[in-house]
């Protein structure tokens, strides 16, 4: 098992975006999906997921829809809305050049500041 | 925010479903979670447990999810108001008390309002009523006329461009007698244009109404009944219209009812029956038979303003004066028209009364609330403890300060609830309260405006009787709170916030403590005012014999006089007389004065004197005394000389030094008919003001009485054994003779102060509430007081100090507070009680005495009220105090 990180606040959201935006998803297969895509390395604190996904709902980045899982059973798929996805967008950009700007700052060495 | 306000919908109306919805998504978590790590070796018990300790406690979860979804503020709520009514509970003594003192005053104020709202600021139930207006002249050279004479009513009517309607109605009740019907009764009607009834939006029930033709002279008889008339008399049927009935001995045709609601709020329409007009076909300036004063009514067409209204009016009669006779352009010089909404008209009497009212009970309504807020703050320190504990498991201040709020609102909403109950059934007594001849207090309601300001005064109060002692919670430590001991004493900024509310409270209560006193210093001025007469075992009634039968002087003498004797004849009767006027009740005339061996004045020019024609035996019966001279007698009936007698103010006016006596006057004719003066008595109180009223004269019956005359007997009997017998007395002269307003001397003097009554009853009631409100707020205080203090009185007492030391300080604490409190009242009550100026009488709005009574009366009850915590105080026991402290 790789070493896992805890998440920075507020990344959690962008995570749970990024993942429905493959294709719709239960609860579950959310976390599933965050953990693959990072390669098990983004450890989410289970209780925090589903918070997130319904304020996400609440905010109408998400659409909950009801369906049926993988194990027959009721489940709720959530995917990316036409604001969820501008969203997704907007803050992609923006932890790109956060990190961007962190790595430079970390790259500066002693005699160029 | 709408798909929020969606979502928090959707939650609540589908609450049990949304659960449900939570629980499934949490469980297919748990259950494919548990799968996948059973697929990495673990046990099926070892994987479902993990994977239940991995998402957390579901609890929580729904909780964060419900407060996301809105639902947790509600949640929140609800818990509140659970909480708060335990809190309730805890204290009934507290809660009974503070519901009890909100509910009166938001009952009285809520009761109150109803009547400001009718009488002042609901329209009247007329189409359009704001477009209403009254109009009246007023003459500056004849200041009893009131009203414009009928031709001017005739030229408006036919020139006026301003209005969409105008019409008249009789100045005076138009009393006709029923006959033909069995007994013959007394009807108050009231004479109006053909477009009275069409101009309020009038409707008859039956019938129609007049046709404009009809209220002209010569016109086909006809009368409209009033509803009650028609079930009393006509038993309400239905086939009246077109049936001839008999007015004072003249056949008039029944055209239309009117409806039960109709009503015409002056005391000078009276509902019975209307009858039309007689107006001359052109205007006449020269016929006095058919002159009449009248009450003009207008309607004037939106927009136009009451200047301009007022301008068109007074155009008119300026464009008309050329068909006026000399003599009235002279009595009319300067003539004012003047223009009143007909709200204003109707009400203008009372709005000053009802405001004050409704200031006064705005103010005991402060009082119960501030009383509240400070048992509230005295609450909230010795609910530090709890505040604290509750803030630090993780209670916000918001959420502390709403907890507050919602249980000052609980305890402002039940009040809010049994205040509106109250107001209801006080409703009746204030109806009673109002002056009688206000017929708009019939239409006294609990309306949705009237609910609407309980509302809003509820939550006014919930919110000054919560926010102070939310105030005060917050700005409490909480941790010190937490260490100190129970008994702890609040600090001294808390004993200032309750210091502070305690005087306020006294001031508001001296205000009404004061106005009450001045009010009630108003009614025993009037009601100890000298009257002039003697009250006491008078019977008094009007006869009006019908013009059709006794159409000249002559004629009516002789049927006056008959009653007259065979009233005398009636066993137990002392004196029987007859008078054109009455103290109390007015009736008197006016009529120009002329002085002999003095310059005529001009026409209108003379001084115009309330004179009465008397019997014989009016002074008697009266006791009005005699200074000089002698009273009449038989032989002054004409043709002997003619003669008068003045009272005292009269003579002394007009013939400064008291010579009056053997000089001559002349009274209302220009005959050179000179009359003596052969007597001078007393001056007697007329009307209900505190001022006697300056002028009269008296005349011998020598030119025939007036055509209604009020018989007078003086006797031991009771009313109700001298009523029949004297109305049997006028029936065997004239069996279709009514005899009608029956009331003893007594019963008019009490009538005659019935409104100063109202209102010295009504004040004193509320700042007797006041009193108690503000007793039991200082009387609070001070108890507080004391049992912080117990520590340091017990050392006190242990140290030496005397019980009386002890009561002395407390009782000084005490006074303290009353002190500043009634000073602050004195200086509001100095600057509020010039509003009541115009309802007061004999007294001036400063009057020392009433101040100073509040005062004393104040002091005393705040002594009495800090008394009893003092003596608790003194009966300390140090040891057991000091123990336990």
């Amino acid at each position: 098992m790789p070493p896992s990180t805890d998440l920075l606040p507020g990344t959690l959201d962008l995570l749970i975006l990024k993942a429905v935006s493959l294709g719709p998803q239960h609860g579950y297969g959310v976390l599933l999906r965050i953990e693959q895509i990072s390669g098990a390395a983004l450890k989410i604190e289970q209780g925090a997921l589903y918070p997130a996904l319904h304020r996400l709902e609440q905010g109408e980045m998400l659409a909950g829809e009801w369906g049926v899982s993988e194990n027959n059973r009721r489940a709720k798929f959530y995917s990316l809305t036409a604001k969820g996805r501008k969203r997704l967008r907007s803050e992609t950009d923006g932890w790109e050049r956060l990190v961007a700007a962190m790595a430079a700052a970390l790259a500066a060495r002693a005699e160029e500041t | 925010m709408f798909s929020r306000i969606r979502g928090v919908w959707r939650a609540l109306t589908r609450r049990m479903a949304w659960e449900q919805d939570i629980d499934d998504e949490l469980r297919l978590h748990l259950e494919l979670r548990a799968a996948d790590l059973m697929r990495a070796g673990q046990s099926k018990e070892a994987a479902e447990r993990q994977a239940r300790l991995e998402l957390g406690s579901r609890e929580r979860f729904k909780d964060e999810v419900r407060a996301i979804a809105g639902i947790r503020f509600l949640d929140e709520l609800s818990q509140d108001i659970r909480y708060s009514f335990r809190v309730l509970r805890q204290s009934p003594v507290f809660s009974v008390v503070a519901i009890g003192s909100l509910a009166l005053g938001i009952g009285i104020n809520t009761a109150l309002f109803s009547a400001v709202n009718t009488l002042l600021l609901k329209s009247l139930p007329y189409e359009d009523a704001d477009r209403l207006v009254y109009v009246t002249e007023f003459w500056p050279h004849e200041p009893s006329v009131h009203g414009p004479p009928s031709p001017d009513f005739e030229n408006w009517r036919a020139h006026l461009k301003s209005v969409d309607g105008i019409a008249a109605y009789g100045g005076g009740a138009d009393a006709l007698t029923l006959e033909g019907m069995g007994e013959p009764e007394r009807i108050e009607g009231t004479m109006v244009t053909s477009e009275l009834l069409d101009l309020v939006g009038c409707r008859p029930m039956l019938g129609r109404n007049f046709a404009p033709e009809e209220d002209r002279l010569g016109a086909a008889p006809t009368v409209i009944l009033g509803y009650a008339l028609w079930r009393r008399r006509f038993g309400s049927s239905p086939d009246v219209i077109g049936q001839l009935v008999h007015l004072n001995g003249e056949a008039r045709k029944i055209v239309g009812v009117l409806p039960l609601d109709f009503i015409f709020p002056d005391n000078n329409f009276h509902h019975e029956l209307l009858v039309p007009m007689d107006l001359p076909v052109n205007p006449n300036w020269h016929d006095a038979k058919n002159f009449r004063v009248l009450r003009v009514l207008v309607r004037r067409k939106p927009g136009v303003s009451l200047s301009a209204l007022k301008k068109e009016l007074a155009g008119i009669v300026q464009a008309t004066a050329s068909q006026e006779p000399a003599q009235m352009i002279t009595m009319r010089k300067d003539m004012d028209v003047r223009v009143t909404p007909l709200r204003q008209w109707l009400t203008g009497n009372v709005r000053t009364m009802v405001l004050i009212l409704q200031g006064a009970v705005a103010m005991v309504l402060l009082i119960a609330c501030l009383n509240i807020a400070s048992l509230q703050v005295a609450r909230a320190i010795a609910r530090r403890r709890e505040i604290a504990v509750r803030a630090a498991i993780g209670a916000s201040a918001a959420r502390l300060v709403r907890q507050l709020m919602t249980e000052s609102l609980l305890l402002c909403g039940m009040a809010g609830f049994l205040g509106v109950l109250l107001g209801q059934m006080s409703l009746g007594a204030l109806r009673t309260m109002l002056p009688s001849n206000l017929h708009l207090a019939d239409l006294l309601r609990l309306d949705t405006s009237v609910l609407a300001y309980a509302l809003a005064v509820t939550l006014a109060s919930g919110i000054v009787t919560g926010l102070v002692p939310a105030f005060v919670a917050l700005r409490t430590e909480f941790n010190s709170a937490l260490k100190e001991e129970a008994r702890s004493t609040g600090s001294r900024g808390q004993q200032r916030v309750r210091g502070i509310l305690v005087i306020a409270e006294i001031a508001a209560a001296m205000m009404l403590l004061v106005g009450s006193s001045l009010l009630i210093r108003t009614f025993l001025r009037l009601a100890s005012a000298e009257l002039g007469f003697v009250p006491n075992g008078v019977l008094t009634f009007k006869i009006s014999p019908s013009p059709r039968r006794y159409p000249d002087a002559g004629k009516r003498l002789a049927f006056f006089d008959r009653i007259l004797q065979n009233a005398r004849a009636i066993p137990g009767v002392q004196v029987a007389a007859l008078g054109g006027g009455l103290p109390l009740v007015g009736a008197f005339g006016a009529a120009g004065v002329s002085f002999e061996g003095r310059p005529q004045p001009p026409i209108g020019g003379r001084p115009s004197i309330p004179d009465a024609s008397v019997s014989l035996g009016y002074f008697q019966a009266l006791q009005i005394p005699l200074y000089q001279g002698r009273l009449f007698t038989e032989s002054d009936r004409s043709p002997s000389p003619p003669v008068a007698i003045v009272n005292q103010a009269f003579a002394q006016e007009f013939f400064s030094g008291g010579d009056a006596l053997g000089k001559r006057i002349e009274v209302g004719s220009r005959e050179g008919r000179w009359r003596e003066i052969i007597g001078i008595v007393g001056n007697v109180k007329v009307k209900s003001n505190w001022a006697l009223d300056p002028f009269a004269i008296y005349l011998p019956p020598d030119a025939g009485f007036e055509p209604e005359m009020f018989l007078i007997l003086k006797s031991n009997l009771p009313a109700s054994v001298l009523v029949p017998a004297a109305t049997r007395v006028v029936h065997d002269a004239d069996p279709n003779q009514p005899v009608f307003n029956v009331a003893t001397m007594e019963q008019r003097l009490g009538d005659s102060l019935s409104n100063q009554r109202a209102n010295m009853i009504l004040m004193g009631l509320f700042a007797a509430l006041a009193l108690i409100l503000a007793t039991v707020g200082i009387s609070g205080v001070i108890a507080y007081f004391v049992n912080s203090h117990v520590h340091d009185i017990a050392i006190r007492i242990a140290l030496g100090a005397s019980r009386r030391t002890v009561v002395g300080m407390v009782l000084y604490h005490g006074l303290l507070l009353a002190a500043a409190g009634i000073v602050a009242g004195v200086a509001g009550a100095l600057w509020l009680t010039r509003t009541l100026g115009s309802i007061l009488e004999g007294v001036t709005a400063s009057d020392p005495l009433s101040f100073v009574a509040a005062v004393v009366l104040f002091t005393l009850v705040a002594a009495m009220a800090c008394s009893i915590p003092a003596l608790r105080a003194s009966r300390v026991d140090p040891m057991t105090a000091l123990r336990h402290g």
